[in-house]
C-alpha cells in the first residue's frame, strides 16, 4: 500500500494559535521549538523553530502538520515550508482595532507561490466575541482576502477544542487537490 | 547603580569579551549573541559574512532549538552545543546563560582551525559571557 503524505503549513501571528492548533491536531508526539520569550508578548514561551504534527485523514493518507512563525525574521522557515504545499491555514487573532497587517505580509509571500494550494482563514480567540463585532472582523478579513483576488473561507476557530481544529483541517480536504 | 544602569553596564562588558575574544584569533569568522526566541545582542564579523543581523539571530535560535529537541529524542539527553560543518567553516551554537535571560552564542571558525580547537574558543567565551554578571555588577 502506497501511503499518501500532504503538506499543511500553519501560519500566524505570535499568539494566534499555531502550537495549540498542531498540538489538538496531531496524533503523534508533535515537535515543539519552544522558547522563553525575552520580551513581553502576553505569554511566557513562542515558537522560534518549527511546530511538526501529524495526522492521518485516512488510512493511507497522512497530513504533515507544519506551524511556522508568524514574525517576517523568520522568513527563511517559510521558504523551506511553502515548497509543495497542499494546504495553508492562515491563523489570525481576533483584534477589535482590525489591524491585520501581519496577514498581509504572509498572503504577499505565500501567495505568489503556488495559486492551487487550499487556504482558509481561522479567527481565533473570538469565542466571547459578539455576533455584530464577528461579522464586521469576518468583513474585514474577506476583503483582505479579495484585494489578494483570494475568495477563501474565513471562519472562527478554537484551536484548544479538538471538534474546532477538526473543521479546520476537513475543510482544507474538501478544497484541496490531490495528485492522482 | 539603578537597573538601567546595570543593564548598560554590562551590555557594554559582554560586546567588550565578544570583541576582545574577535580580535584574538584571526581564523575566528563570526560571532553574534542572541537570545533564545532570536533577538540580536551583539555581533562581530568578517566581511565574508555578510549577513543580516536579525536573520542570524532567527536562524540561531531555530537551528538550537530544533538541535535540542533532536538531541531530546533520546531520554534524559540535553544538548550542549549544536555543530555545523562546511568545507571551509565550523560553526558553534551554545546555550549560554547569562542571569535570567536565556541566550545562544554562535561562534564561527574558518576550519583551518580543527573542530576541537573551535569548540575550546566558542566555549571558553561561552563560560565568560555567562560569569560577566558577577565581574560587572556589585554585591
Ligand atoms: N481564549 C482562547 N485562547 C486561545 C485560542 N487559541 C489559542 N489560545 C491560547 O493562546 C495561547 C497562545 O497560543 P500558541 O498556540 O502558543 O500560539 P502560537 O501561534 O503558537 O504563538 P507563537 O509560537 O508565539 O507564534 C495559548 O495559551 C493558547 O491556549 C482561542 O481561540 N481562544
Ligand atoms: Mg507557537
Amino acid at each position: 500500500m502506497n501511503e499518501q503524505y500532504l503538506k499543511l503549513a500553519i501560519v500566524g501571528q505570535v499568539g494566534a494559535g499555531k502550537t495549540t492548533l498542531i498540538k489538538t491536531l496531531s496524533q503523534i508526539d508533535p515537535l515543539q521549538t519552544e522558547a522563553k520569550a525575552s520580551q513581553d508578548i502576553g505569554k511566557e514561551f513562542t515558537t522560534v523553530g518549527i511546530d511538526y504534527g501529524r495526522i492521518n485523514l485516512e488510512e493511507d493518507l497522512a497530513v504533515g502538520l507544519y506551524g511556522v512563525p508568524g514574525q517576517s525574521r523568520f522568513s527563511f522557515i517559510w521558504d523551506t515550508v511553502s515548497k509543495g504545499l497542499w494546504g495553508l491555514v492562515f491563523l489570525v487573532k481576533y483584534d477589535p482595532q482590525a489591524h491585520y497587517e501581519e496577514l498581509k505580509e504572509f498572503l504577499a509571500f505565500f501567495l505568489t507561490k503556488d495559486k492551487n494550494v487550499a487556504c482558509l482563514v481561522g479567527l481565533t480567540h473570538s469565542e466571547n466575541i459578539d455576533q455584530k463585532n464577528l461579522i464586521k472582523a469576518f468583513d474585514t478579513l474577506q476583503s483582505l482576502m479579495s484585494s489578494h483576488k483570494m475568495n477563501v473561507p474565513v471562519f472562527p476557530v478554537d484551536p484548544r477544542s479538538k471538534d474546532s481544529s477538526r473543521l479546520i483541517l476537513n475543510t482544507i480536504n474538501t478544497l484541496g487537490v490531490r495528485e492522482a | 547603580m539603578n537597573q538601567q544602569e546595570i543593564k548598560e553596564k554590562l551590555k557594554g562588558a559582554l560586546q567588550a569579551a565578544i570583541k576582545d575574544e574577535f580580535k584574538s584569533n584571526s581564523e575566528i569568522l563570526m560571532i553574534s549573541l542572541c537570545t533564545t526566541d532570536g533577538f540580536h545582542i551583539h555581533s562581530e564579523r568578517t566581511d565574508a559574512f555578510d549577513l543580516e543581523e536579525t536573520k542570524m539571530s532567527a536562524m540561531s535560535s531555530t537551528l538550537f532549538s530544533l538541535s535540542k529537541a533532536c538531541a531530546e529524542i533520546q531520554k534524559g539527553n540535553t544538548l550542549n552545543i549544536a555543530t555545523v560543518e562546511t568545507e571551509n567553516t565550523h560553526f558553534f551554537f551554545l546555550k549560554t546563560d547569562i542571569l535570567n535571560l536565556n541566550c545562544v552564542l554562535s561562534f564561527a571558525v574558518h576550519s583551518k582551525l580543527s573542530l576541537a580547537q573551535g569548540r575550546f574558543h566558542a566555549k571558553r567565551l561561552s563560560e565568560k559571557l555567562g560569569n560577566l554578571p558577577k565581574e560587572v555588577i556589585p554585591g
